[in-house]
């Protein structure tokens, strides 16, 4: 499963969204309606699931799915190099 | 109005969770044939106990009738009491809509409703992550009063919210707060019960270290709790919730519901002795005055006793004090943990509803593994196999740690 395609499965499981709302340009707060703690569940998913950390100055850029996205295949790089 | 200015109180729905059913109509069948919740459990093979098995709850899909959002703050505790409450509230005929007028409670407790969270919690910080791994929802799942602020979240309720730890008896005196609340016109209707989660895991640690849990059955996992018997090695635990909905009777009648029972007594009393051992006080005060206080609503005597009955040491003194405190006409008496284990916090929940199943259905269901009743306890009619009989009235008391002690009386409605 691709970094996005897992991206997807964590906000479906945590928010109350329905798959074809989430794409790409959704923002999380405004579009999916996400709270504060809803954030904190998704970042922590991110950090468990792949094995990253996501500090507040990281959290705080990301406002789109692509952008979670993004920052995750930057994170899974660095990681790796 | 009963005789004592109190609102009369009765019991409209039911609903649980447990390791012989997660709903009414498995848990009945199984009280009828008698079917063990208890089984092998590698983990507590793995982790190093003496007693390997334990009464857990099987195939419970909370997700097909709670949305993803209330789970989001659900530990297994909480998702345990969305499954039960909505039986109960489905049994009842109390639609959801119906619960946010401010007259409604949510009394929700249990021994230990926060601690596998906790554990969980403490178990990834002991493993050196990051504590941003652990999430946020870590404070709602932990808090004592966890099953009850999500339960209200989740039906809208806005009357009182908040949970009742008393150990063993907690189910017991969750479910005699709720009677409180709505004989004294606090709420018309309060959710109530208790629920417990894996503690065989946590708290069975403590009690499999004073050998409080049986060794020799580990490979007959059915015949290991033995209330009362003559070869009894201690209690085996288990989990799931028990949850009723209680209601002002006045109107229970006017939107026609048909109730199982009228709650007629609740009492509770600590020892104010020890934190282990029974000193009979507080439970023979605490059987006396339910008693005492179904005597008040004409209730002449109780035809049944679904008794705490663990399978430790403590049966015997339990067996004395109940032969002294119903004496003059002594009931059928029968412990339902030999087939169920002890689900701890939600024990009194669990038996509260085996004990109004009973009472609608007319039977008794037996004390499971009672083979050769022990000399030291003997002097009262042990049920050790299933009697058809119509009951009038039931009693069901609990006793737990730290000396507490609860009893509950329901008559025919």
């Amino acid at each position: 499963m691709s970094v996005a395609e897992k991206v997807k499965e964590i906000i479906l499981k945590i928010l109350d969204v329905k798959e074809d709302e989430v794409t790409p340009a959704a923002t999380l707060i405004d579009d999916l309606q996400a709270t504060s703690i809803d954030l904190v569940e998704i970042f922590t998913a991110f950090e468990n699931t792949f094995d990253v950390e996501i500090d507040s100055k990281k959290g705080e850029k990301i406002v789109t799915v692509q952008d979670a996205i993004d920052m995750l295949n930057t994170a899974i790089a660095e990681k790796g190099a | 109005m009963a005789d004592n200015g109190l609102r009369r109180v009765v019991v409209t729905g039911l609903g649980i969770v447990s390791s012989i059913g997660n709903d009414r109509h498995e848990v009945l069948a199984a009280l009828r044939t008698g079917r063990s919740g208890i089984e092998f459990v590698p983990e507590m093979q793995e982790a190093g106990f003496r007693c390997q098995v334990a009464g857990r709850v099987k195939g419970l899909r909370p997700e097909a009738k709670v949305g993803r959002r209330p789970l989001s703050t659900a530990s297994d505790v909480v998702r345990y009491v969305f499954v039960a409450a909505l039986e109960a509230l489905e049994d009842a005929g109390l639609p959801r809509e119906a619960l946010g007028d401010g007259r409604t409670a949510v009394v929700v407790g249990g021994s230990f409703p926060g601690i596998g969270e906790a554990a969980r919690a403490e178990r990834m910080l002991l493993q050196s992550v990051s504590p941003s791994r652990l999430g946020a929802t870590g404070a709602v799942k932990a808090m004592h009063s966890t099953c009850s602020g999500n339960l209200a979240a989740l039906l809208g309720v806005t009357g009182r919210a908040y949970s009742i730890c008393s150990s063993s008896a907690s189910g017991a005196d969750n479910i005699g707060h709720g009677y409180e609340l709505v004989a004294h016109g606090a709420a018309d209707v309060c959710i109530a019960g208790a629920s417990e989660d894996g503690g065989w895991r946590h708290a069975g640690i403590f009690v499999d270290n004073w050998w409080g849990m049986p060794r020799a059955w580990n490979d007959d996992p059915a015949r290991a709790c033995r209330p009362y018997d003559r070869d009894r090695q201690g209690t085996v635990f288990s989990e799931g919730a028990g949850i009723l909905v209680l209601e002002d009777r006045a109107r229970a009648a006017r939107r026609g519901a048909v109730p199982y029972a009228e709650v007629v007594g609740y009492a509770a009393a600590n020892d104010g002795h020890h934190m282990f051992d029974p000193s009979r006080d507080g439970l023979a005060l605490a059987l006396g005055g339910a008693m005492a206080m179904a005597r008040e609503h004409g209730a002449a005597g109780v035809d049944y006793v679904n008794a705490h009955g663990t399978g430790t040491k403590h049966d015997a003194l339990e067996v004395r004090v109940l032969a002294e405190a119903l004496g003059t006409r002594l009931p059928l008496v029968s412990s339902t943990k030999g087939q169920t284990g002890h689900a701890m916090g939600a024990a009194g929940a669990h038996e509260a509803i085996y004990t109004l199943l009973m009472l609608r259905h007319g039977f008794v269901a037996a004390t499971a593994n009672l083979d050769h009743v022990a000399p030291d306890c003997q002097g009262v009619p042990h049920v050790r196999s299933l009697v058809e009989t119509a009951l009038e009235a039931a009693a069901t008391f609990n006793a737990g740690l730290g000396g507490s002690n609860a009893c509950l009386v329901f008559r025919q409605p």
